[in-house]
């Protein structure tokens, strides 16, 4: 990639990220997030405080602290998927549709500016300022965390964000921009991601479908149950290795909707 | 230099946008002039690269625009003003610009400074280009559209109705601003408005239902009416219907009007005027609209 190349994704990279926090919707969508993490601290406050007076204790053993932590992160995961694996793919839908809702888009395409470029700077711009508001939201919540257990292992919560919510983030974010990138206003938009993720969500799926459903039910139900080894009642049939798979299928199904939407849009002088 | 050789573009449901167009365009200031829907817009965005013919070539600068590699060298010399522009509302005037700079290649972030810097002055809008887009009347909008066309010093400047929404000075402001241009550029200024194209363009073409029915100097267009231009003066009665009245203005001693035509033994006080660039225009949609008929 040449120096006028990298110079053009970083713009369009840099003004998508100050368009999508100045258009709102992303910091509705976090703060909605902040406040549902919020609101799991009350009845945890609680149920810590009773778990103290009945053990007569003023500080847990380390074991204890242990399975707090991870209970702790699966509860925070229940917030954190269902606004990156089903809220964030219909708010985010617009990237692309809004150049032609505003009618920017033709003087997108009388520039020296490639598909290629275009594209993965909206991508870019997308999952960076996605990225920038959730470790805000990680540091928040993760000092509330250790201030209610007195500190606490930061691994389980450094997992359930470091691959649960970059992979989600990352592969339904990115889906997002893809899918409606051939529609011409935002609204169009919005109802074909609420349609691809409400048909996803009430399809489900079996075998190699599970790993290419975007509600992506190996991320999602791994970090919710079958990350506490010490509660087996609790551990989901999606392991670690189903994670990766449903990563590695999220990966595969980007670049084959990356390519299809550089096809489109690259051909799009054709089509006129 | 712009070729445009036997252009035909079809839109779907078989309207002929554009119906064989052979042009050569080439350094200063070029007018094209015409009714809507006559293809002037058509024609524009083909040259810009963003509509593809359905027939005939374009050459821009020797790229050849009916490849990828073509469209995007010919892109790189380009500054494009559409009829309709749209803006990002959440950006600042500023930002707008830097980001289009920054998207025609101007990587060097101090002479995108500058040349921002120097636009927005040239645009006189310093005092609101940090303010949201959202926030900017029609013709604020219009002005950074046309700062905006010219960034990145093109060599080819395309503006298609650049003086709608502007008030009357901004207009005259613009006019000049695109004749300085196009002493360092090629520019083609497409409008429906006569007396833009008078005052800036030395060559010009005049385009109707798709052809192109006039190719020359605005005084040539205005030679073309010489001896069809006349004044009557009635009590209020409109002229005969095979006159065309081109202005009407109401005197103490009843209503003089300018109209095109023969007026002949009907009215034997008509006065002969001599025809302004309208005129000349009128004059030619008349002669070409009786030879389509």
């Amino acid at each position: 990639m040449n120096t006028r190349r990298l110079a053009q994704l970083a713009g369009v990279t840099r003004y998508e990220f100050l368009l999508v926090w100045r258009g709102k919707i992303m910091l509705v969508m976090l703060g909605m997030l902040l406040v549902m993490c919020v609101i799991f601290f009350g009845p945890m406050y609680d149920v810590l405080q009773h778990a103290q007076m009945l053990a007569g204790v003023e500080a847990f053993p380390p074991e204890t602290k242990a399975d707090m932590s991870r209970t702790f992160a699966s509860m925070v995961w229940g917030p954190l998927c269902i606004t990156l694996a089903g809220v964030l793919p219909i708010l985010a839908s617009d990237m692309i549709p809004k150049d032609r809702q505003y009618r920017v888009y033709p003087l997108l395409e009388s520039m020296p500016l490639p598909t290629g470029v275009y594209l993965l700077g909206k991508l870019l711009g997308l999952w960076l300022s996605a990225l920038s508001g959730l470790v805000v939201i990680m540091v928040s919540v993760g000092i509330i965390f250790w201030w209610l257990l007195d500190g606490f292992d930061p691994r389980p919560y450094l997992e359930i964000w470091g691959i649960g919510a970059l992979s989600l983030l990352i592969l339904n974010g990115g889906l997002a921009v893809l899918l409606p990138c051939g529609l011409s206003n935002r609204r169009a938009a919005l109802i074909l991601m609420a349609v691809v993720m409400g048909g996803a969500l009430f399809l489900g799926g079996e075998g190699v479908w599970v790993y290419l459903n975007p509600i992506r039910a190996p991320i999602v139900m791994h970090y919710f149950t079958g990350f506490i080894p010490e509660r087996p009642e609790l551990i989901s049939h999606f392991t670690g290795r189903d994670v990766f798979l449903s990563v590695g299928a999220g990966a595969a199904e980007l670049v084959v909707f990356g390519a299809l939407a550089w096809g489109w849009l690259r051909r799009g002088f054709e089509r006129t | 230099m712009i070729e445009i050789t036997n252009l035909i573009k079809t839109y779907a449901g078989k309207v002929h946008a554009l119906n064989g167009i052979e042009l050569e365009i080439g350094s200063g200031m070029f007018g094209l002039v015409g009714p809507n829907g006559a293809g002037k817009t058509t024609l524009m965005r083909i040259i810009a690269g963003l509509l593809r013919p359905t027939a005939g070539s374009v050459r821009v600068f020797g790229h050849d625009l009916a490849s990828q590699r073509g469209r995007q060298e010919a892109k790189a010399l380009l500054g494009y003003l559409p009829q309709e522009l749209g803006f990002y509302p959440n950006l600042s005037g500023r930002e707008f610009l830097d980001y289009m700079a920054i998207l025609k290649g101007v990587t060097d972030s101090q002479e995108r400074k500058q040349q921002i810097g120097e636009l927005i002055e040239l645009v006189r809008l310093t005092e609101v280009a940090d303010r949201r887009l959202k926030t900017y009347s029609g013709g604020m909008k219009r002005r950074i559209g046309i700062a905006q066309a010219l960034l990145g010093k093109p060599k080819l400047l395309i503006v298609d109705e650049p003086t709608v929404g502007l008030d009357p000075e901004e207009r005259v402001r613009f006019r000049n601003l695109l004749s300085e241009m196009a002493g360092r550029c090629t520019v083609i200024l497409s409008t429906h408005i006569v007396e833009d194209i008078g005052h800036s363009c030395s060559d010009l073409a005049v385009m109707d239902k798709g052809r192109v029915v006039f190719r020359g100097a605005p005084s040539d267009l205005i030679t073309q009416a010489r001896g069809h231009v006349w004044t009557i003066t009635t009590q209020g009665e409109q002229p005969n219907g095979s006159l065309a009245v081109v202005s009407t203005l109401q005197m103490h001693d009843g209503v003089s009007y300018r109209v095109l035509g023969q007026p002949g033994a009907l009215y034997p006080s008509a006065q002969p005027v001599e025809p302004s660039l309208e005129d000349g225009y009128i004059w030619l949609m008349r002669q070409s609209a009786a030879v389509m008929a």
